[in-house]
């Protein structure tokens, strides 16, 4: 990590103690390229503060919804049915049995889908397609060299 | 006769002496001291990026083509060449101190600390998670090359290979796969080219024609975000070539948990932070990587990997359809403190 840069940051916020604001300021005077950085830093701040968007409120619900939407998947209804059988024992033969028919049924019946995956906002679909569109192009996946 | 004896002796005695070189393999540590360390020589690679997406994804591979240029001892220019030409679509440029990411045709950039690489972690993650082996790996950039297998070591399946140069190790070609043994990336380099450079390729200082911010939040290309005063965010340090912040850093209802999205144009990086508690994950853990704050726990399902860990109270996870060392490196960025 750039020591400088926590440095610019923590002057600018205040965060340094009276000693570590003396010992800057003597580098701010001693090194010309350091003073240009905290000029610029000083200024992005007052642009983006006088400047920045208000974040819009579908955006701001739509990560909300995406991130509640990564929890666990809780297990199937079939593994929750084989859990719930008593452990082998006198009734193993009944219990593989039993196993046999719902891994039969499992397979007859429709896959339990993942959930699909949460679509972006708008917004950030017109910022991904700016990203991706000129950094990438189709491809036949072939290892050869030119 | 003796003469032809002794020249026929001469002639064999070279021969077996060559077989012997070639057939010597290097150890696997010292390939992998080769892969973390910067060459100790300049070079000029074309190199191709390959992107393929998970099992049963609809659509194409992606592919670009980067411009990629190393002046020893630390100075780095990788152009991504855009669709058309002329300027490159992406540019980064590092001198082992500042790193600037530019898009010049959209005019816009950003500048920042390029923390240096930490051989000695990075090599600790590796180690735990993977098993190394060496084998000879044909050529590549028509070179003959090594190959370094990183296979993991909670199911033995192939996670990454290398092929380096024999004479230089230079990586050449590198592949990754999923936990489900599908492949994620390939990057080849085509070409080799002469390492012809001027003093200029390496200045980092912004593109003509592209407004470059000195940002405060790593990877925040063209000063999009406004950097929360309120709510500071621990930001990644390191992230793979290419990714830029997507969404801005939001935090949650409670204001306690923050959400941040990062891409490349194909792949999304997520990374969450909330407080500690019960850690809901995705699919069931199926190994532990080593981190500076102490270790994380992997994952993986629909696709993506997901690592899981915890720093300075605070349990976090980074999810992505990205290598599970290139996860661990990113978790690893990340500050103790804001």
């Amino acid at each position: 990590m750039n020591g400088n840069h926590d440095e610019l940051t923590d002057y600018l916020d205040g965060r340094l103690t009276a000693e570590g604001r003396e010992a800057f300021e003597a580098r701010l005077a001693a090194e010309p390229a350091l003073a240009r950085r905290l000029r610029l830093f000083r200024a992005l701040r007052a642009s983006l503060a006088s400047t920045a968007p208000r974040m819009p409120s579908d955006l701001k619900a739509e990560l909300k919804r995406r991130a509640r939407s990564r929890t666990a998947a809780g297990p199937s209804w079939v593994e929750r049915l084989l859990a719930s059988l008593p452990s082998p024992g006198p009734g193993l033969g009944a219990a593989v049995a039993t196993a046999a028919l719902l891994a039969t049924l499992q397979r007859a019946l429709p896959a339990r889908k993942a959930p699909p995956a949460p679509r972006p906002s708008p917004a950030v679909s017109a910022r991904l397609a700016a990203v991706s569109s000129d950094l990438w192009t189709d491809d036949d996946g072939s290892d050869h060299e030119d | 006769m003796k003469t032809r004896a002794l020249l026929a002796a001469l002639m064999l005695t070279a021969a077996w002496s060559r077989a012997a070189r070639r057939t010597e393999r290097p150890e696997p540590a010292a390939l992998l001291e080769r892969v973390l360390s910067f060459p100790s020589q300049s070079y000029a690679a074309r190199v191709r990026v390959q992107a393929f997406g998970p099992a049963g994804a609809a659509g194409k591979a992606k592919a670009q083509t980067r411009l990629v240029r190393f002046r020893a001892p630390a100075f780095r220019r990788i152009e991504v060449a855009g669709r058309k030409a002329g300027p490159p679509a992406l540019l980064a440029v590092s001198d082992g101190r500042e790193l600037l990411t530019a898009w010049p045709k959209a005019g816009r950039g950003w500048l920042g600390a390029d923390p240096p690489p930490d051989a000695a972690a990075e090599r600790a993650r590796l180690e735990s998670l993977y098993e190394l082996s060496v084998s000879t790996g044909g050529r590549a950039a028509r070179k003959a090359t090594w190959r370094l297998d990183l296979r993991s070591r909670a199911d033995g399946r192939l996670r990454r290979s290398y092929w380096l140069s024999r004479a230089g190790g230079l990586i050449l070609k590198r592949e990754d796969y999923r936990p489900d043994g599908t492949l994620l990336r390939r990057e080849r380099a085509v070409r080799l080219e002469a390492p012809e450079f001027s003093a200029a390729d390496f200045l980092v200082r912004a593109p003509d024609g592209a407004k470059v911010e000195a940002s405060t939040v790593p990877f925040d290309e063209g000063g999009a975000f406004r950097a929360r005063e309120d709510f500071p965010v621990r930001y990644p340090r390191w992230l793979p070539v290419g990714f830029v912040l997507l969404e801005h850093p939001v935090p949650d209802g409670d204001g306690r948990s923050v959400t941040l999205v990062y891409t490349d144009g194909v792949t999304t990086l997520t990374i969450v932070e909330r407080p500690s508690g019960p850690a809901p994950t995705a699919g069931s853990p199926y190994a532990e990587v080593r981190l500076s704050s102490g270790s994380g726990k992997l994952s993986f399902a629909e696709g993506a990997t997901r690592l899981d860990w915890t720093r300075g109270g605070r349990d976090e996870f980074a999810s992505g359809d990205l290598p599970e060392a290139d996860l661990a490196r990113v978790a690893d960025s990340v500050p103790e403190a804001p």
